[in-house]
């Protein structure tokens, strides 16, 4: 019988947004702009397909028998128990990596743009420990809050592009490179990256509490990423055009920092902060609840909570570890952690979910 | 109370720089800062001097310092004001001497993208004819970062330049290799009665930078023909021969510049330029015959060779110096994107050779209070 603590489809969708926008803003636009110049904006729409499809094979993965199942029941299910159980296992272990490279690149960024003078480990660990609190309480808790970060980062986005509107260029947008439909299709590579660790959270799929309408409520909530990953790249490409946004660190927080209303009002700095804050720490809080819950079932234990410190220890020794300077981190995250995630999502988990799911418990 | 709020509130806390200097650097109060208004940078030498200009209550405040690099220079000025900070969060305006602006304004450029405190919509200007440090340290303004604002609006109504920002120059720069710089000119005022003649900003134009250097200066009636073609003409007034002896003004309401690449076999071989102007008749002497068709043709032609002759200029200079700084690329790639994608050779290298024609239709379309409305304007072409 399923345990009572959860959180509802939409809630989970919700936290989902929120914790995916901060890659989203970390390697976009760059990435897009390096393969497809100027054009790179429609990425989104080259990836949609990609994207909208492997929402519908992950569905496909993590429902048995007609319910919706953990990642962690859905590996044992498909690969027998004990390939399945070091299948969690290892995933579990990519998710602490990864929890850890967004740790570390929330620390950065801020040091980058604000505070340059600040400690890394402050910032790191602030966005740790407000983490570890959201993963810490009952299910339904964490729910409750990613809706309300939800609406909050929606508000304070929809006023970003709203103000941002009047200082968009349109001819460095418009019309697109006809030359290179080519370089747009290899620009959905990134877009699919920064989207594709979705799977990362699915070790709380079991623990949803309401279905929905299943299928189509999953891929529009992947439609309105993708929604938001054109209208982030519309404006920070229009605003500070190509070659600019492409030279900049944080294309983002520049174009922020630019905004002017009416022509007086200006540094609104303090959003971009806020909102990469918020982003960082419901990613980091949704990694641990993913993680720890990964863990517990794989030594079937009855609460998921004693798992979370152990879990906060590792994705701190991961930001500790994954590298020695922002230079080599910046490396690391644009080259091998892009290949574990598209490895993972577009390969191994549409191939498991080719297998029957005859293991399953009773 | 819930132990678990406890991590809560620590992290809240130090988020929000409450954990003191070490952790978050310098916390600073209003009262111990100096907010720039403007930066002067020229070269001096191997190095720079930067020339910052700011307000207070106390009266202006106008700093300087050498180093080989901005950074250093401003951090020099630190040792010179005796409040604690000097803030360049909210530093408007940046001028560079004319000295060498080339590579000036690389550094300068370098300098902006990478701070976390001067803004890329930072106003960019040149001092043609002198120094950034003249410009911000001899002019009698008491805030020069007010009169630079009031410089950016009045070109923009007489069309003498436009003000780009830093982080403008900077694309162009990027996607061009030459950009157009708003030039500023100390002089004594004219406009102010003898004995309280005084120096002040003036906008002189443009400044062409292209591969580095400092290639040419565009003066005010060039930068005019240069808005055109930039489509942003601002608010031009336009004086020309009313053909009976006299002169009539126009002022310009409106323009659209439409870009006709011609190509053969796949290649651009000829580019002809249509703009198209809106103008409302402002000021003529004696009552003219408006409604005779034939006055108003002659009235638009007269104004549309003035035009033609300004763009004709900057057309010639731009291909001379192998700079598309008015960004004709741009327009003829909007023109026929598919077209331009499929051109073997790059803009840059066919936009020197290639033959440009500009044509310019006025329409006089209003008469102001003088109640000309409704007449038969018709697109006559001249030039």
């Amino acid at each position: 019988m399923r345990e009572a603590d959860g959180m509802t489809y939409r809630q989970y969708l919700a936290a989902v947004g929120v914790a995916l926008f901060s890659p989203v803003s970390r390697l976009l636009p760059d990435a897009v702009l390096r393969r497809a110049g100027f054009s790179g904006w429609l990425a989104p729409l080259a990836a949609a397909p990609l994207l909208l499809g492997l929402t519908a094979v992950h569905r496909r993965l993590l429902r048995l028998r007609g319910e919706a199942r953990s990642l962690g029941e859905a590996l044992e299910a498909r690969l027998g128990p004990v390939p399945g159980k070091a299948a969690s296992a290892l995933l579990c272990l990519w998710i602490l990596f990864y929890g850890g490279i967004i740790l570390r690149s929330g620390g950065e960024r801020i040091l980058a743009t604000v505070y340059p003078t600040g400690r890394l480990w402050v910032f790191a660990g602030g966005i740790l420990v407000l983490g570890a609190v959201f993963a810490l309480g009952e299910l339904r808790w964490a729910g409750r809050s990613a809706m309300m970060t939800f609406l909050f980062f929606a508000a304070a986005l929809l006023a970003v592009f709203a103000m941002a509107l009047p200082g968009i260029h349109g001819s460095a947008v418009w019309p697109p490179d006809p030359g290179r439909s080519g370089d747009i299709l290899l620009a959905a590579v990134p877009v699919a990256d920064v989207l594709s660790p979705w799977f990362c959270f699915s070790f709380l799929r079991g623990r949803i509490t309401e279905e929905g309408n299943g299928l189509p409520r999953a891929l529009r909530g992947m439609l309105g990423m993708l929604l938001l990953v054109l209208l982030f790249l519309i404006a920070t490409i229009g605003a500070l055009g190509p070659e600019l946004a492409l030279r900049q660190q944080y294309p983002f927080y520049v174009m922020i920092k630019n905004l002017r209303i009416f022509g007086g009002k200006e540094r609104f700095d303090a959003l971009t902060v806020a909102i990469w804050m918020t982003t960082d720490y419901v990613c980091v809080g949704i990694l641990l609840l993913s993680a720890s819950e990964g863990l517990r079932s794989l030594v079937s234990a009855r609460r998921r909570q004693p798992f979370v410190p152990v879990c906060a220890g590792g994705m701190l020794l991961a930001a500790v570890v994954s590298a020695r300077s922002a230079f080599s981190f910046a490396r690391l995250s644009e080259t091998a952690v892009p290949a574990v995630n598209l490895s993972v999502a577009f390969l191994l988990l549409p191939l498991i979910s080719c297998l029957p799911g005859k293991n399953l418990k009773k | 109370m819930k132990l678990r709020l406890l991590p809560l509130a620590a992290a809240l806390l130090l988020c929000a720089g409450c954990a003191g200097r070490e952790a978050v650097g310098e916390y600073r109060e209003l009262d111990q800062l100096v907010l720039v208004d403007a930066l002067g940078v020229d070269r001096r030498g191997e190095g720079l001097v930067v020339t910052a200009a700011a307000s207070s209550a106390d009266g202006p405040i106008r700093l300087r310092a050498g180093a080989a690099t901005v950074r250093r220079a401003l951090a020099e000025l630190q040792s010179y004001t005796e409040k604690q900070f000097m803030f360049y969060g909210h530093t408007r305006h940046l001028l560079l001497g004319e000295a060498d602006a080339g590579a000036c304004l690389e550094r300068c450029l370098e300098f902006v993208e990478r701070s976390d405190e001067v803004r890329l919509d930072t106003w960019l200007f040149l001092v043609r004819d002198g120094t950034a440090e003249d410009a911000l340290t001899k002019s009698a303004a008491d805030s020069v970062g007010d009169l630079l604002d009031a410089l950016v609006k009045d070109v923009e109504l007489t069309s003498e330049s436009r003000v780009f920002t830093c982080g403008e120059t900077a694309e162009a720069l990027a996607e061009r290799g030459c950009a157009l710089v708003s030039a500023v000119r100390l002089t004594e005022a004219e406009n102010i009665v003898p004995e309280n003649k005084r120096l002040t900003l003036l906008s002189a134009g443009y400044g062409v930078v292209a591969d580095g250097r400092l290639a040419a200066w565009l003066d005010p009636d060039m930068a005019r023909g240069a808005n055109l073609l930039m489509g942003s003409p601002g608010g031009d007034v336009i004086e020309a021969p009313d053909g009976r002896g006299g002169v009539f003004a126009a002022r310009l309401t409106g323009s659209d510049a439409r870009f006709l690449p011609e190509y053969r076999d796949g290649e651009p071989v000829s580019l002809r330029i249509l703009l198209e102007l809106r103008c409302s008749l402002a000021e003529i002497s004696g009552p003219p015959d408006l409604m005779e068709g034939e006055t108003l043709r002659e009235m638009e032609a007269a104004i549309a060779a003035v035009e033609a002759a300004r763009v004709d200029r900057v057309l010639r200079l731009s291909q001379t110096l192998k700079a598309d700084f008015c960004g004709l690329g741009d327009g003829v790639r909007r023109a026929s994107p598919l077209r331009f994608a499929r051109t073997s050779v790059t803009w840059k290298e066919v936009f020197p050779a290639l033959p440009i024609t500009a044509e310019v239709r006025v329409k006089l379309e209003r008469g102001g209070e003088g109640g000309v409305e409704g007449l038969p304007g018709e697109e006559r072409a001249a030039g």
